[in-house]
């Protein structure tokens, strides 16, 4: 076996037949943790495809342009909706989906998942782009709620922005967000004691808890902490007044605003305890969300339950107390600095040697089978326009659309939740697509990546060899146990 | 984590003793039709999310109920004893339950009162009440006692139906069918390695079977629950098939406009058991028993959006022509702050595992001391035999 063909897999998305690591291994991934390196729709040469990506595809950038076209597409919805009375249903429909749906619901998180998908396969910073993806997953948000579309990408990519920083700002920045906070509902949250909580025109008059259950238990500190309803209760109280403007689509104040917004008039007046401190607000209450981030960041739960999801993200599924102890360490030591928690993972996965232990996710699969055969990463078209093979719908066979993870926990990072009959089926009838759109690779090419990935010894090289076509060795070779498993 | 173990005796405080529904219907004939051991289908359905009991079967006898829900109660309730009614989704349940092919609990959970849904459906889903402790499920513990075959209506083996022996599974796709001899010349290779040797048996069954059922779906449409209960009644429906399945569903975490989200996810579930009873035909149906399984219930009193936020009771139902009769099995803890648990959610005032540990027995055939001990440890509750052939 290849260790650098195996680290490359195990921390990135390896390697094309013909590419070597540029640097020792270890050099090689450390170095990609400390710049956030470029993201788009690229192609395997490097070169900017973005032209022949539709219109509806294109990457918001930031959360006030995804709220600019939140309140388009709902002008856009008011103009339709009335139609529905005047239109046959097949017209209507179709008019729906081309002028809101598409445009704004869809069509954003479909090109969010073409660009994710085309840096993983050809950019040259797996390892970053591994450590986004396990980012992105502790921070779920879905499109599950439709108009979360347009802040689904600014979500990911302000994800991206705060990883070479520290957890803090990363965890205040990914809650603190309309994404976020219309994911879990804190946009619906209002304090029963605030101005618009005692106004009966209002119909919001009280909390809901839903963002800050999963701030403690998902996002920090997890229920070994040991805190009680209490606690939960009295930081959904903390959070209230956190929402998002979107300009005429939001009546009152802040209309001139886009993106997150501290709506005073909802928040809960008064101190809250949580987990034995007491926070006070200073001005309006907009501080206290700060400070009890930090304090979140700091305490030992959270070093350790985040240390824990990274060594059975990157290590093994049932890590042992030592690698899990010295990540932890790493995080307290530095504060939870990003790149040195990344590099002592990286660390972790090196010292075990190449040893593979995790049955690659989906998309992780999915890349690395894209950047080993050169195989065009299909563009296909959105739902709505056709519905033509696209990266999204791909995902969705293998079990992983990225927009769409059915709960607020994210995927799972367990080998046996990737494993089942159907779900292998599924990887050999992808491969075997892969496999039909693979147009440059040599069968002795195949054979000897074969050969650096499974040992010359292995029956698979055989297998890929004299296989009754390339499609068919393609297959073989992306549904293999040995390409399975990282 | 919080473990409510302590919180079921307190039996003597009942507000209600619903056994009206009991009574009423002890007089009709039993219903039962001599089910063979082995021969009874189960189909369990997950409720991912925590579906909130108080509007799938609201208690409308409790005074305290309109005041909670304000917004949340439906109009055309369907009458059950007068106490409870079932909300108007359930229009299958409903028919069943007036043909005596319907046992609704309410009152129920787990003993597990941490409000978190991954601890919770864990703990669901292993029936061991220290979260994450374990790789198996109690239905797949079950199987590997009684034998049968199982499938998960899932793309991954639901960890409840995970047992030593690896659970078939099956999820419509359209992703064409490769040729078979990947298949066969890989199964060796799948063998080999630990992790996917559990599934080179079925890889290289579903070859000798053709894969012509797998492939049936247009490019896009997403797989709805319902297609998921036909294709389920099929398998089962077959003399040699599974005789469990699991459909694997999500969505009932209802923090905000409530009513809007679980209408259609309560209706889909109703459509989804009366596509399984037909699908499997009437003389399967008559030996068949429809279990949902949820981890928690919900707040009594609505959230401040139209929804309701994480709790501990809630419902359970069981339909099907394998009931010896129908009824309604609770023990009302009230919605008075003072019997609320920590003055906001329904108590749970019975343990779901002892329910499903009649399920095992009555669909499984296995023995009640082997469940105790092998595959679902839980209170003994004499409640549901009355119910279950």
């Amino acid at each position: 076996m290849d260790t650098d063909l195996f680290f490359a897999r195990r921390l990135g998305y390896g390697l094309r037949t013909d590419e070597k690591l540029p640097a020792p291994a270890r050099e090689w991934a450390l170095d990609q943790l400390r710049t956030i390196p470029p993201y788009g729709f690229v192609d395997a040469t490097g070169k900017d495809i973005a032209a022949s990506v539709p219109d509806y595809g294109q990457l918001y950038a930031t959360f006030e342009s995804g709220a600019h076209a939140y309140e388009l597409g709902h002008v856009a919805q008011d103009h339709v909706t009335p139609l529905a009375k005047k239109l046959p249903q097949v017209d209507y429909e179709r008019k729906f989906n081309l002028e809101v749906s598409l445009p704004y619901w869809v069509g954003p998180a479909w090109g969010e998942c073409l660009a994710m998908t085309l840096t993983a396969a050809h950019g040259s910073a797996g390892v970053f782009e591994r450590f986004w993806a396990f980012w992105s997953n502790h921070f779920t948000v879905s499109t599950q709620i439709l108009e979360l579309g347009v802040f689904w990408g600014p979500h990911l990519r302000t994800i991206r922005q705060r990883m070479t920083g520290n957890f803090a700002d990363l965890l205040y920045d990914a809650v603190a967000n309309p994404a976020m906070l219309m994911y879990l509902n804190n946009n619906e949250s209002f304090g029963p004691h605030s101005r618009k909580g005692r106004d009966p025109q209002n119909p919001f008059h009280d909390l809901n808890e839903n963002l800050a259950r999963e701030l403690l238990e998902l996002h920090s500190v997890s229920p070994a902490a040991g805190y009680t309803q209490a606690d939960v209760t009295a930081t959904a109280r903390l959070l209230t007044g956190w929402t998002f403007r979107a300009g005429t689509t939001i009546e009152g104040r802040g209309k001139d605003i886009y993106g997150v917004f501290f709506d005073a008039d909802r928040h809960e007046p008064g101190a809250v305890t949580i987990m034995g401190k007491t926070y006070t607000p200073q001005g309006d209450g907009s501080g206290m969300l700060r400070e009890l981030v930090d304090d979140l960041a700091a305490h030992p739960a959270t070093a350790h339950h985040i240390a824990f999801k990274l060594a059975r993200a990157f290590v093994a599924d049932y890590p042992s107390d030592d690698v899990v102890g010295r990540i932890e360490k790493t995080f307290v030591d530095t504060k939870g600095d990003l790149v040195a928690v990344h590099s002592a993972v990286v660390e972790e996965v090196l010292s075990a040697g190449p040893q593979p232990a995790k049955v690659a996710a989906p998309l992780t699969w999915l890349a690395q089978a894209y950047r080993l055969t050169g195989a065009t990463v299909p563009i296909g078209g959105a739902d709505g326009a056709g519905g033509s093979e696209s990266v999204q719908l791909v995902c969705r066979e293998l079990g992983q659309e990225p927009n769409m993870c059915p709960q607020p926990n994210g995927f799972s990072e367990l080998n046996a939740d990737w494993l089942s009959k159907q779900m292998i089926d599924r990887r050999v009838r992808q491969a075997y697509r892969i496999g039909l759109s693979t147009r440059l690779l040599s069968v002795e090419a195949l054979t000897d990546y074969t050969a650096r990935l499974a040992g010359t010894d292995s029956p698979l090289v055989a297998l890929v060899q004299h296989a009754e076509s390339r499609p068919v060795a393609i297959a073989m070779l992306l549904s293999s146990p040995q390409f399975l498993k990282i | 984590m919080p473990l409510a173990s302590d919180c079921f005796e307190s039996l003597t405080r009942r507000s209600f003793l619903q056994a009206s529904a009991v009574l009423s219907f002890a007089a009709l004939p039993e219903l039962a039709f001599g089910a063979e051991a082995g021969d009874t289908r189960l189909l369990v359905i997950l409720l991912r999310g925590g579906i909130d009991g108080l509007t799938a079967m609201p208690p409308i006898g409790d005074p305290g109920l309109k005041g909670k829900r304000k917004h949340l109660l439906p109009d055309g309730l369907l009458k059950l004893d007068g106490f409870f009614a079932l909300h108007p989704a359930f229009q299958q349940i409903h028919d069943a339950y007036q043909s005596n092919q319907a046992l609704l609990v309410h009152g129920i959970s787990f003993p597990y009162t941490g409000r978190s849904h991954f601890e919770g459906q864990d703990i669901m889903e292993t029936g061991v009440l220290n979260p994450f402790s374990s790789r198996t499920g109690w239905l797949g513990r079950a199987l590997d006692v009684s034998g049968q075959r199982s499938i998960g209506m899932a793309l991954p083996v639901p960890l409840i139906l995970r047992g030593k022996n690896p659970a078939d599974s099956q999820y419509p796709t359209w992703i064409s069918n490769p040729p078979d001899s990947i298949y066969q010349k890989l199964a060796p290779l799948w063998a080999a390695d630990p992790d996917t040797a559990p599934y080179s048996a079925q890889l290289a069954t579903k070859v000798a079977a053709g894969l012509g059922e797998d492939a049936t779906m247009d490019i896009g449409i997403t797989v709805d629950l319902r297609v998921l209960a036909l294709q389920a009644a099929r398998k089962l429906a077959k003399p040699d098939g599974p005789r469990v399945a699991v459909i694997d569903d999500v969505g009932f975490d209802t923090h905000a406009q409530e009513t809007e989200l679980l209408v259609p996810k309560m209706q889909e579930v109703d459509q989804a058991i009366g596509i399984f009873r037909n699908g499997v035909g009437e003389d399967v149906w008559k030996k068949t028993l429809v279990v949902t399984v949820t981890e928690f219930g919900r707040t009594a009193a609505e959230n401040g959006s139209f929804g309701t936020d994480h709790g501990w009771g809630s419902c359970a139902f069981v339909v099907g022509g394998a009931l010896k009769k129908g009824g309604i099995v609770a023990d009302w803890p009230g919605l008075t702050l003072a019997n609320l648990y920590e003055g906001r959610d329904l108590k749970a005032t019975i343990d779901a595992r002892s329910l499903y540990a009649a399920i095992v027995t009555a669909a499984l055939g296995v023995d009640p001391d082997l469940v105790q001990k092998d595959v679902l440890e839980h209170p003994k509750d004499d409640r549901f035999a009355p119910f279950l052939a």
